[in-house]
This record gives C-alpha cells, structure tokens and sequence, in this order.
C-alpha cells in the first residue's frame, strides 16, 4: 500500500508539473473507455479513442512488432486486430490496436513522435474507427493508465457515485444510501461509479476510489497499472482481479469491509486523474 | 629434371591414378527429384458446408464430411474442406473472420460472442462463452479475449480449462496435444500443459528490446523454440524434462524481423523452422546446429515429409507467394514463384497441397530418398 501510494504521488507530482511522457495518438480526443473500465467483465488495459481518422505514434521509437490481423490459417487472431508497437527508450511500450493497415510503416524501424501510423478501422475488437492504445512498463513489468503519462485533458467534473450496496457474507444486500441499520459483520461493497471529461458524455473509468470507514482506510483501488502474477491480472493488490472488480454486471467491487456495533460513518471517495473529487457519506447503526 | 625420357612414365603414371580416382571417388547419383502436378480443382464451385439446422441448397451431406484424410483450407473469405484423392467435399464463402482445422471451423464477426463451434459436418461441437476471437487447431479450442492479452482454452464440453492474462500483448502463440505456448510484447514466454498447468514462464532477454516475435512447441512438448528480441535478435530452443525447463541451444540472428515470426517443428522434434530477416533458419534439433535459406519475405509454412532429404517451404513477398523446394540442410534446389491474393500450403508424405486464391492443386514429389 506505502509503494502504491508513493507511486501514486510521484505521477501526481509528474502529472502536475506538465510534462509528460507520450502525446496523444490522435489530434482530436474522443475518448469511448478509459484503462481500468469495464470491458466485457473484463479490466480494461487501455484506452479506446473513437473516430481515430490518423493515428500517430506517441513518442520517438523503435517499432519492434507489427502485428497483422489473422486472414488465413497462420497464426492467431489477436483481438487487437492489425496492431503497431513502439519501444521507447524510457522503457515504455505504447500499442495501437485496431488499425485499418499496418502497410504504412511496414518498412520502418525508428519512429518520431508524430508519425502517421495509418487509422483506426475494424479489424480488431473494438468499435469501427476506434483506437486502442495501451501503455506498457517494461521494467517494473506492468501495464500503465495511459493517463499518467499522456497530457491531461480537460476535466471540470468530478466522477459521480451511484447505486452503493453493501453485500454480507451471506448474500443480503443492503443499499447504504436507504438503510438506517444494518448488522455487523464483514460486507462487499460495491458501486456504480463513472467519470467523463469535457465534452464527452461517455462514462469513464474513475482514476482511484477509496473507502473510509469512521475516518479510517478500509479500502482502496487505483487504476494507475495492472500487475500479473501466475498468469492472473489484478489491480494494485490481488483482491482486485478482472473477475472481481466487475463480476457484478452494474456496479464496481470496492473492497471488504468489517463493521463492528455501534456508529459507521462509510465514505466512498472517488477522484479522477484531473484531481476533481466526489465525496458520498452513508451514517449507519451497526446492530 | 629429364622431361622428355620420363614423360611414358608420366602419362602411365596419370592414366592409371585417374583410372583410380574414378572408381574411389565416385559417389552414387541419386534419382532425380520431380514434382508431378496430379489435380487442380476450383474451390468456388464446390457444394455449400452444411450447417446444423440450416437448409442451404446443393449443401454437402454431413455423410461425406465424415471421411477420413479430411483436410480443412481458408483461402481468402472461404473455408472448406477437401480429401486427398481431389474431392472438394465443402466450401462456404463468408464476409466474416473464419478459424478452421480438420476438426472444427467456426465463422465469427469482429465483435464475437458465444461463439458457436461446428464439426465438419456442420454439427454443433461446442459454444464458446464470452467475448473475443475463436482459434481452432486440430481438437483444441481457443478463445483470445478483447484487449490482446488474454487468452483461453477450452474443453470438447464448452468450459474453460484455463485463462490465462498477461501485462502485454500477445506477439506469438502455439500448440500441439501436449501443450500452449505463448510470446508477449514485453518478451514474457509462457507454456501452459495441456492441463491447465503451466510449464515455465520467464524472460529470455538478451536483445537490446524484448520481445517474443514467434513460438512452438513441439508435438509432445519436451521441446519449445523462440525468435526472440529486437536488436541482438536470437532463436533460442528450450527444453522440458521432468518439470525442469532449461535453454539448450541458441543463436544470433543476423538482422531484425519486426513482424509475427513463422515458428514450427517437424513432426518428430528432428528439426525446427523458423524465420529470420535472412530467410528460413532450420535447427537440426539432435545435432543442436543451425542453417539458412535465403528466401525472402514472409514464412507461411514449411511442408515436411519427415526422413525425407526434401521438404517445401511457402513464402510471400510484395503480393506474390513462392514456393521453394529444400534439400537438407539447406540447399535451394528449385522455387517458383505466383502472384496470389491468398495461398496456402500443406505437406502429407510425399503430397503437396497448395491453395492459390480459387483453386487447390496437388503435387507430388518423386524420385526423393
């Protein structure tokens, strides 16, 4: 948790100070999901960006793999369909998916920040026209939010929170925004929370969600990487794997919460990476 | 020196050693090779696949899709199936993404899901659950999931034997009876057991950028082999043995191929292909060393006959395909090249068969010890 916080504030700082990393692939940001959102019950690892009519590398690089959309009976079908990706020299991948062609730079090595990679199309699971654009650590061996290292967008609205429950060990459920009492004993909770950035409706994934139960840190996920291990992915800790965080089809996995008798006052905090924050507090009897 | 007196002992002298010499040091001439066209069919017009419940007219029966020797082909947007003997027993024509073997095919569009899994005779073999892009190879059943970096397996009854979820892209897979094996974009290769069970996951390293451009594993999966890295590009061959897995062979790679590398073992583990930005790299896998073929472009497939001196390799290049013909270990002995939209290749002992864009043709070789 110290490490992950420690992380979190060196990209605060990082995200702050202006610079970044990569640009944006595309000029103009339709931005459809956002890493860490639900993608067919599934963690998202990147970014998908609508109507990405020219795609353009991110940063100065070697293209170490062009990966074409299986045709015939060679090969696999990757689900990023024909796909570039570019090694950068401060140990970062940067993947696009989905693209119409990879001809254009079929004969490339290096690749300056702004060259045209080609557009998006439909060849590989995504809408038609979408990029998907991944980020990869290669030293620390993690997939990367994106946002860390692109340009903010702007963003004058806080993520909203909606529909939070919490689940006993036995399956009854509880709606903290009508219950009064509830008893005591370990919960799951869960919520429906959703971000959007200006001038786009399209619900995004929040940047990091807390719990706070009487004041203390009962649980939290940032979607800043995705780890693995023994061939699972999982968020921050191994609590939050994709078939945790979304295995309830309309709400996110929060955590796990132990509430003893007496008062509970439980916060659930949501803030997305332009820093706007959204606060819900639930008082509860615990019986 | 006296030239002149000795010059009958000079000439006895050499008529008798050349006399020798051809009888030492002759070797035998073997028979010619020949490559003897036996039947070219047009795959368009071919009766439809039957499909379950489904009544398309001049359909094949699911009776003649039952037969043994079964071969499965995708040429371009068809798939179908055909015997050795000519007969183009089925082909259907489709806009959509196709994954065929002589098991099973399956017919999807770009945003699958459930996916449904037919037998040859159009039967329902299985659905598969959930979101992404069926993969059939022989009896096994695949699933690669929306984002790139997960993939599936699963059993004849429709559920999953594993998943298996990564950090990064998937740049190369493979699998034989005995196992998967799976290359990512950060150089991460992983082997999966044919019971969910994995085998070994680690980073080869080495190259300046890491990167598993292309994998197999080999019919029984004792034998795993790589292209690996960007910049100090390496072929690496691992081995398996009693739950231990090692490095046990590899080489540097003369230049980079920045593309799905063809990767693939002989039936019997004797050799393995490979591609390289040079060619085709053949591992004699007993000897543990290593030859080139000059061909260019792109690896498809390498036939093989195994024990044969002989084997075909397809490649594309710029829109055109070739066909080449290797003696072992690497000599070049005959190629041809056509233009094609789309081409396959498969090798059955000593039959070739080769898909260009509307037609399949057999070719036998002949004459090869």
């Amino acid at each position: 948790m110290k490490k992950s916080r420690s992380l979190a504030i060196a990209f605060a700082v990082f995200i702050a100070s202006g610079l970044s990393a990569l640009e944006w692939p595309v000029a103009e940001i339709k931005v459809r999901s956002f890493f860490g959102q639900r993608d067919e019950a599934r963690i998202s690892g990147g970014i998908a960006l609508a109507d990405a009519d020219v795609v353009r590398a991110s940063g100065n690089g070697k293209r170490v793999i062009s990966i074409a959309q299986n045709g015939n009976m060679n090969g696999f079908p990757s689900t990023l369909g024909n796909a570039v990706i570019i090694a950068h020299d401060d140990g970062l991948l940067s993947v696009y998916g989905n693209l119409d062609s990879i001809d254009r730079v079929a004969t490339h090595e290096t690749l300056e920040t702004g060259a045209i990679l080609g557009s998006a199309g439909m060849s590989g699971w995504a809408r038609q026209g979408e990029l998907i654009f991944q980020v990869i650590d290669k030293e620390r061996k993690t997939m990367l939010n994106p946002m860390l290292v692109l340009p903010a967008l702007p963003d004058s609205r806080g993520p909203v929170i909606k529909n939070v429950i919490a689940m006993s060990s036995s399956g009854q459920i509880a709606a903290l925004g009508a219950a009064k009492f509830v008893r005591q004993g370990q919960y799951r909770l869960y919520a429906d929370i959703a971000d959007t950035v200006d001038g786009s409706q399209a619900p995004l994934a929040p940047f990091r969600v807390s719990v706070l139960v009487n004041g203390s840190e009962a649980a939290s996920i940032p979607f800043e990487v995705l780890r693995a291990e023994g061939g699972k992915v999982y968020l921050d800790s191994p609590a939050y794997t994709t078939a945790t965080v979304y295995s309830d089809p309309e709400r996110m996995f929060l955590g796990e919460i132990t509430l003893n008798r007496g008062r509970a006052d439980i916060s659930v905090i949501a803030r997305d990476t332009a820093g706007n924050e959204r606060t819900v507090l639930f008082s509860l009897q615990i019986e | 020196m006296n030239i002149k007196g000795n010059i009958k002992y000079i000439v006895t002298g050499s008529v008798i050693f050349l006399a020798i010499y051809m009888f030492v040091a002759a070797i035998p001439i073997g028979p010619d090779v020949s490559f003897t066209p036996v039947w070219t069919r047009d795959i368009s017009t071919a009766p439809a696949l039957p499909v379950l419940g489904e009544n398309a007219k001049n359909a094949a029966t699911p009776e003649s899709l039952k037969k043994p020797g079964l071969e499965a082909f995708v040429l371009g947007d068809r798939l179908g199936y055909f015997l050795p003997d000519g007969t183009i027993v089925g082909s259907t024509r489709t806009d959509e993404r196709i994954s065929a073997s002589s098991s099973a095919w399956a017919i999807y569009p770009g945003d699958a899901r459930n996916t449904s899994v037919h037998n040859p005779d159009g039967s329902l073999r299985m659905t598969v659950p959930g979101s992404g892009y069926v993969h059939v190879d022989g009896d096994r059943t695949y699933l690669f999931i929306p984002g790139g970096c997960a993939v599936s397996q699963f059993g004849p009854d429709g559920k999953p034997l594993w998943t298996r979820e990564h950090t990064a892209p998937i740049t190369a897979f493979h699998s034989s009876p005995a196992g998967t094996v799976i290359g990512y974009a950060d150089g991460l290769i992983a082997c999966v057991r044919s019971d969910g069970t994995e085998a070994f996951s680690f980073y080869p390293g080495g190259s300046n950028y890491e990167i598993i451009l292309g994998a197999a594993i080999s019919e029984d999966g004792s034998l795993i082999a790589c292209v690996s890295g960007i910049e100090r590009q390496r072929f690496i061959l691992i081995s398996v043995k009693d739950g231990q897995y090692k490095i046990v062979y590899h080489a540097w790679l003369e230049g980079n191929v920045r593309e799905q590398a063809f990767v693939d073992f002989e039936k019997n583990s004797a050799f393995a292909f490979f591609q390289t930005a040079k060619g085709l790299g053949i591992l004699d896998v007993k000897k543990r060393s290593v030859a080139f073929v000059p061909i260019a472009g792109r690896i498809h497939a390498v036939g093989e006959c195994p024990g044969d001196s002989l084997f075909v390799a397809l490649s594309e290049s710029e829109g055109s395909y070739t066909l080449s013909a290797i003696e072992r270990p690497n000599h070049l002995i005959a190629k041809t090249t056509f233009r094609a939209k789309d081409a396959f290749l498969i090798q059955r002992e000593k039959a070739v068969f080769l898909g260009l864009d509307q037609t399949i043709s057999r070719i036998d070789i002949k004459g090869v010890k």
